[in-house]
């Protein structure tokens, strides 16, 4: 297993309801979407901060 | 109420059941009534007189009868029943100061009876999604403030050290929400004239929407998710990352609804933004939610709970899809005035997060009455109902509105794209009078398991109960 992997897998567990869950991991194309979506951010706040074109 | 003991259940040492099962109670009567008043004024859209000749009974009336009954009568109820069960049970102690919980329970309660009656009588303070009159704005701001403590001095007290996401989710809408409320009510209709107010007014409605229902759904949806699914949650970090970016985005979106308007170009820029990146937080939650769901997907098809919080979570990733390109310049000139919102508003506030609740009301009922589930029959028909129902009103109004943002880019005459939607209306009609049969058959079902369902029992003295609501 891969060190992202061992990461990923690492289970918390809350002991009173029964709730686990993993450390996780942040899948290739949701940081893909980060990035394309911060990209897109800055571009748009530049370009119509104002309507003065 | 009768609540079957026979089981024993680690619930009796946390939770206060009489308290939630009464909530439960409460939430299920108004998630019936609120959907049902929405079908009677889509009615008046097809048939103008309907019920025109009775001031209380008026479309302006009944209107906010059934938006504020379903955000605060419906969904709002089944909240706070269920945070008197999540809360205890992720802090490992009991919520302090329990006993206020039944002021709570009747200050809210005959404080919605008021309010409703008041707006059917005229009494509207004229703000959306804030209609109450300020003489049950009070009481409201009250029992916020009282469980927004209640919460938080339990988080104190906690005995598990670390907060679960649902916790970090419940905790900030409470708070946020006893601010904005106050905000909403106590502060803007006083102090800001004009287009100012306008636009306040835009951030109170969407921190209703953004900083109190959606959290709170979150909170209950994170809760029951990896319980439903019977799997650990996939991501404890992509939970993270949509609680902060739903914290950092939201605040600004509310003025989307005034692009084009006299407020400052740069405001509107910053909610266009912003409401776009809300995609952030969106799309992590359903990734966390599909991850954890993939591994034992058979849960779907095994648990209603399951079956309400997958289904939700779809309708989350479309409505709130919608929400965020509905604001864009290009977008909203094509569907603003539109059924387009109105299909994005019931995406996300029923088809997401009053979904959700019901999943979590589906999961609690039958544990905290000890009993198994009333009718698994009726439960099919309000999965079945909702889903035909409300795949329907969401499809037919997310068209309409295309066709009408169409045809008035065409310059078609405004009455006459009206006419256009006369069918579209029809169909509404009859897509939301089956999803409140189906409302109304899964809530009796709920009611009557509470009542008269056949108690759960352990196999083993003091051993694990059986899942009361396998189909």
């Amino acid at each position: 297993m891969s060190a992202p992997e061992e990461k990923h897998a690492e289970v918390q567990r809350y002991l009173e309801p029964g709730i686990e869950e993993h450390h996780g991991i942040v899948p290739a194309w949701l940081k893909l979407v980060y990035l394309v979506m911060a990209i897109w951010m800055v571009w748009y706040l530049l370009k119509f901060w104002t309507n003065h074109g | 109420m009768n609540i079957a003991t026979t089981a024993p259940n680690r619930d009796d040492e946390l939770v206060n059941k009489a308290l939630v099962l009464r909530f439960m109670t409460a939430a299920a009567f108004w998630l019936v009534f609120a959907p049902t008043v929405g079908a009677i004024v889509s009615i008046k859209f097809n048939f103008y007189d309907f019920l025109g000749g009775i001031s209380w009974l008026t479309w302006g009336r009944l209107r906010p009868v059934h938006t504020m009954g379903v955000i605060f009568g419906g969904f709002s109820t089944a909240v706070f029943g269920l945070t008197y069960y999540i809360v205890p049970k992720l802090s490992g102690t009991r919520m302090y100061k329990e006993h206020w919980g039944n002021t709570v329970f009747w200050l809210w309660n005959i404080g919605l009876v008021v309010g409703f009656v008041s707006l059917m009588l005229g009494y509207n303070s004229g703000i959306e999604a804030g209609e109450f009159p300020l003489w049950v704005s009070i009481p409201v701001e009250i029992v916020l403030a009282m469980i927004s403590i209640q919460v938080l001095m339990t988080l104190k007290h906690r005995r598990e050290p670390r907060l679960y996401v649902a916790l970090w989710y419940l905790t900030a809408g409470y708070v946020w929400t006893t601010l904005n409320y106050a905000f909403g009510h106590f502060i803007l209709p006083y102090s800001m004239p004009g287009i100012n107010n306008a636009a306040m007014h835009g951030l109170y409605i969407h921190y209703v929407v953004g900083l109190w229902i959606t959290p709170a759904g979150l909170g209950i949806a994170y809760y029951f998710l990896p319980l439903a699914a019977k799997q650990p949650l996939y991501s404890h970090k992509l939970s993270l990352i949509g609680f902060w970016s739903l914290a950092f985005f939201y605040p600004f979106v509310g003025t989307h609804h005034y692009i084009y308007s006299p407020i400052p170009y740069w405001t509107q820029t910053i909610a266009i933004v912003t409401s776009m990146m809300l995609i952030v937080p969106v799309w992590t939650v359903v990734q966390n939610f599909y991850g954890t769901f993939v591994p034992n997907w058979r849960r779907f098809q095994e648990s209603y709970p399951a079956k309400f919080l997958v289904i939700g979570a779809l309708w989350y990733l479309l409505g709130c899809f919608q929400g965020s390109t509905e604001a864009l310049r290009e977008m909203q000139r094509l569907t603003h005035f539109t059924d387009f919102v109105i299909g994005h508003s019931h995406l996300t506030v029923f088809g997401t997060f009053v979904i959700w609740a019901t999943a979590g009301m589906y999961y609690v009922v039958p544990r905290l009455a000890g009993r198994e589930l009333y009718s698994v029959k009726l439960a099919q028909w309000h999965w079945w109902l909702t889903v035909c129902g409300f795949s329907v009103m969401a499809a037919d109004l997310t068209l309409s509105g295309l066709m009408q943002g169409s045809m008035l880019q065409t310059g078609t005459d405004f009455v006459d794209s009206m006419s256009a939607m006369k069918p579209y209306w029809f169909i509404r009609t009859l897509a939301g009078i089956t999803m409140d049969i189906g409302a109304a058959l899964g809530m009796w079902g709920l009611y009557k398991t509470i009542s008269s369902g056949k108690p759960l029992v352990a196999p083993q003295a003091g051993g694990a109960l059986p899942d009361p609501i396998r189909s």
